[in-house]
């Protein structure tokens, strides 16, 4: 069951719209809005199933921020992350025998390594009261320990059909798998979410890791690298909370059905001229239920219907900023997944998007790669020196990515640093593998950022005059925005001028 | 209000002598003016100040600005009020050189830090120099040299990197200053102020050039930059009009493009008028080739070269080249290596060009000695060079010029010119972009003090 479940914003069309041949291959000027639909992600999906303003949110606000824990009702940002990385690690360091399989043997371990990783003190705290329930419950279940045959941060993408009654639409989905076990053939999504004695999954957690199988099960046996190569059409779905974990099956037309409706509103918010016109009626849908209702405890965002302040009195309009910086992103982030999913590894190379390499050594957190003369060159128009970049392990479709960043290269050899830290078994990975994939990130998380500052600023403000008077801020706002005569100078005005 | 008064904070001494000299001596009257409205808060009563300086190139806008930073911090370590400087600039080399003259001016190096990011994942802090690199949350920093940078009084970081500033300054108030705004648009703007907001600058300010290159981005809406966005809403600047970079003839092709901007042109000052290769110290040895000693020649500091008879651009997996004045521009440049000579090492000229795909031909012709020497327009931004060549690649019987044509992209042409401090070469084909009366071209094509040459076929 959806909590929110909100009418299309237009009628629904059996098309999205994806990038054409010459866009596909860079062949066209990138310029404005770029002609086809967004590439979702499984987290803006469940996002926008939850309530269609999240979405607004995140495409142009900035704001990623997950559904929020119901029994404390706050946000846990980057201390899920930790609990990911965490929980992931404790798993290979049982499995291996390296930790003893006890909550108070591995707890001063988990929280060294917190510690390594935190931003703020807190978010040890928060994690920990996470971990502790979890190490027990997995124990309990008798399910701490990983094998080797067991990927976690799985990246997977494809296109994906969804059918409900004569409708039906096919479009591309990018998520990843918390934890794929190849021998129990389980898709487990992990949470923080989650009441100790509730018989239900937390909120659209089952709609998530079944989106995530529908990815997998749309998959071509030739998409999918041979040692993990399988059919995950009988994958047992598992959603597991730090106190229990549960079951999720698979036939679900409740699902396909939202989806559709998910699906809908992301292409109409993208579109260049009805998208503002689709969040004015996202905020129709969504809004009178925040309001007329306790505000949702799941929610992660509380912007929504935050008090408009009286100072400044006037502001700059941000609205065309947010939706340019969106359009980037789609230039940036989505075209390189289209390229990825449609284009062989041949034509990504001479697109100069990504370059592969063989594997020629490796320890942990440390992989050198050979090239040959092409992959070099674009290795080198990467400029990679400046910038992170991602390796992957497996293929564009189906494989193991992480942050790295390149330490050394001479010859035709390159030695990469990569987070072994974030992906404990990748190290796995690269006895498998015998190549890797390297590309740049695009930076588009710096458009997200300045979404969310322009968002900050335009919704903040205060309330008394003589405080906004003192606030330098507030008076930039007031004059470079206000209508009031010779309130902005810069100094290059002659004696007594004023400007207009 | 200010903060409770304080004893002097900083070892200012050398820069109060430099600052006394530099306000005798090399600050012209705009750079005085500049300095003097920098020295002022935001906050006005009857209006909103927010200093605006224009600085063409080679005006000397870093210099005014690091002069202003300096006046402004000797008044606060005298007074013993509060306040820091955030100084953001677009790139990393540009706080370096921001650093630099700071330290000339006579701050000490440990006074003025730059922050940059830590790619290895562990900080490091150089007190002696005054560099810190770390995350932005200065993870891994020991508490006592997060307490030794947070009584720094300037620190230099980029645009990118203001969240690592804020960390280190809490809540203190500051004075905050945006190097070379043509990089900074609406939106990069308000994201900074955002930022910032929480430490109630005393002043907002911003530096610049508003025809320099735009920021890259693939949106129309995103390319003006804040400049552009405030002049219609009444921003005057204080404008700087002397220059100290280029020789006068190369300044007035410079000046001829400013024309078609409809800005006001620069003057030249008095120590590089006359400056060719020979006055900064080149030993010339003319060329045999009486057409290679033409364009060579140290008396004809600005050179157009023809290229229209040598063929046509070519296309190839979306990269445009042309390779015969990719060759030509090579061979212009080691003829220069073998020409100019100072204390024995040979003069190598920057080979300038738009286009990667030209880059990557006249690298192919170079020996590798001279393959650094090569780069596009984007990168070159912000130096300046003694010798500069130029390869503007179009050549079409459409006379078809591309994004050169565009008007926020032309001004590479523009920036491209004014690297050059004593001699600049520029190939094009003049039947392309002189012919198809693409503006910029035609006013460099019109420069009365340009010697014209057509290129050998």
């Amino acid at each position: 069951m959806f909590f929110v479940s909100p009418s299309r914003p237009f009628a629904l069309s059996e098309r999205w719209s994806r990038p054409r041949g010459e866009v596909l291959r860079g062949e066209v000027f990138e310029r404005d809005h770029p002609g086809f639909s967004p590439f979702p992600t499984v987290a803006l999906m469940v996002k926008t199933a939850f309530c269609p303003l999240l979405a607004v949110h995140e495409m142009f606000h900035g704001l990623s921020s997950p559904l929020a824990d119901p029994e404390t009702e706050t946000r846990v940002y980057h201390a899920g992350e930790l609990f990911h990385q965490l929980t992931a690690e404790i798993k290979v360091e049982v499995g291996s025998g390296r930790l003893p399989p006890s909550v108070d043997a591995i707890m001063p371990e988990v929280l060294k390594a917190a510690a390594r990783r935190a931003r703020q003190p807190a978010e040890i705290k928060d994690v920990e009261c996470y971990i502790r329930p979890w190490i027990a419950s997995r124990l309990r279940e008798g399910n701490l320990a990983a094998g080797t045959r067991t990927l976690f941060e799985v990246q997977v993408m494809g296109w994906v059909k969804f059918s409900a009654g004569s409708e039906s639409l096919t479009a591309p989905l990018v998520g990843r798998i918390d934890e794929l076990d190849f021998e129990k053939n389980r898709v487990v999504e992990r949470t923080t979410r989650g009441e100790k004695n509730s018989p239900n999954p937390p909120l659209l957690k089952d709609y998530q890791v079944w989106l995530l199988w529908k990815i997998l099960t749309s998959l071509k046996p030739e998409d999918i690298p041979k040692p993990w190569r399988r059919s995950y059409e009988n994958a047992e779905l598992v959603v597991e909370t730090p106190h229990n974990c549960y079951t999720v099956p698979k036939d679900n037309p409740e699902f396909e059905k939202q989806s559709l409706t998910v699906l809908s509103w992301i292409r109409d918010l993208a579109e260049p001229y009805r998208g503002s016109l689709t969040v004015a009626e996202a905020y129709k849908v969504s809004l009178p239920l925040c309001r007329t209702h306790r505000k949702y405890r799941e929610c992660g965002v509380n912007y929504c219907v935050r008090k408009r302040r009286n100072y400044p009195r006037s502001r700059p309009r941000f609205w065309e900023d947010y939706q340019a910086l969106f359009q980037e992103v789609m230039w940036r982030r989505d075209l390189t997944l289209y390229r990825l999913l449609c284009l062989p590894p041949a034509e990504l190379v001479q697109l100069g998007v990504l370059c592969q390499g063989k594997v020629k050594g490796w320890e942990r957190g440390r992989v050198s790669l050979e090239m040959d003369t092409t992959n070099l060159q674009v290795f080198h128009r990467i400029d990679l020196g400046e910038m992170e970049c991602r390796l992957l392990v497996g293929t564009p479709k189906f494989g193991v990515e992480v942050p790295a960043f390149v330490e050394e290269q001479s010859g035709n050899t390159c030695r990469i640093a990569y987070s072994a830290a974030k992906l404990p078994e990748t190290d796995q990975a690269f006895l498998l593998f015998q190549e890797a994939l390297v590309f740049k990130s695009a930076p588009f998380f710096l458009n997200k950022l300045r979404q969310r500052h322009l968002y900050s600023l335009e919704k903040w403000g205060k309330d008394k005059r003589e405080e906004a008077e003192r606030e330098p801020t507030i008076q930039l706002l007031e004059a470079t925005s206000g209508g009031v005569p010779g309130q902005l100078r810069s100094g290059g005005e002659s004696e007594g001028e004023k400007t207009t | 209000m200010r903060g409770r008064r304080q004893p002097k904070r900083w070892n200012l001494e050398q820069a109060e002598r430099e600052l006394e000299k530099i306000e005798g001596g090399w600050l012209n009257p705009q750079q005085r003016k500049a300095v003097e409205v920098l020295q002022k808060e935001s906050l006005q009563g009857d209006h909103f100040l927010l200093p605006v300086v224009e600085g063409p190139p080679g005006t000397g806008k870093t210099s005014t600005g690091a002069a202003a930073v300096v006046k402004k911090l000797i008044a606060l370590n005298q007074s013993g009020a509060a306040g820091r400087y955030l100084v953001l600039c677009y790139t990393h080399v540009a706080c370096l050189r921001f650093k630099d003259v700071l330290e000339s001016l006579g701050v000490q190096p440990p006074d003025a830090v730059y922050l940059k990011p830590s790619f290895s994942g562990t900080p490091q802090l150089d007190p002696d120099r005054g560099i810190v690199s770390c995350d932005p949350y200065l993870r891994g920093l020991p508490a006592h040299q997060i307490r030794w940078l947070r009584r720094r009084p300037v620190l230099i970081t980029t645009l990118l990197g203001v969240r690592r500033a804020l960390s280190v300054l809490a809540s203190r108030r500051i004075y905050f200053m945006i190097d070379e705004f043509s990089q900074v648009n609406k939106a990069d703007f308000f994201a900074c102020v955002d930022q910032v907001r929480g430490n109630a600058p005393y002043q907002y300010s911003l530096l610049g050039d508003p025809h320099q290159l735009p920021i890259v981005t693939t949106q129309t809406h995103l390319r003006p930059n804040i400049f552009e966005w405030l002049e219609p809403r009444g921003v005057k600047p204080v404008q700087l009009v002397k220059q100290y970079r280029m020789h006068k003839d190369i300044c007035s092709a410079v000046n001829k493009m400013r024309e078609v901007f409809h800005s006001y042109p620069l003057e030249s000052a008095e120590n590089v008028k006359e400056r060719n290769l020979t006055a900064m110290g080149y030993e010339w040895r003319p060329p045999q080739d009486p057409w290679m000693k033409k364009v060579l020649d140290p008396d004809s500091p600005l050179v157009l070269v023809d290229t229209s008879k040598l063929g046509y651009e070519e296309v190839r997996a979306g990269s445009i080249f042309f390779s015969r004045e990719a060759e030509l521009a090579a061979r212009i440049a080691l003829a220069a290596a073998q020409s100019y000579h100072k204390d024995g090492a040979p003069l190598l000229p920057k080979i300038l060009t738009p286009y990667n795909g030209q880059r990557d031909k006249i690298a192919g012709f170079l020996p590798p000695a001279l393959r650094g020497e090569v780069m596009t327009i984007y990168k070159a931004q912000g130096a300046e060079y003694p010798f500069v060549i130029i390869s503007f690649v179009r050549s079409n019987l459409n006379r078809f010029v591309g994004f050169l044509h565009e008007s926020m992209l032309q001004q590479q042409v523009y920036v491209g010119c004014s690297r050059a401090q004593a001699k600049l070469v520029v190939l094009m084909s003049f039947d392309t972009f002189v012919e198809g009366r693409h503006g910029m071209f035609v006013a460099l094509h019109d420069t009365p003090q340009a010697v014209r040459v057509e290129a050998k076929p």
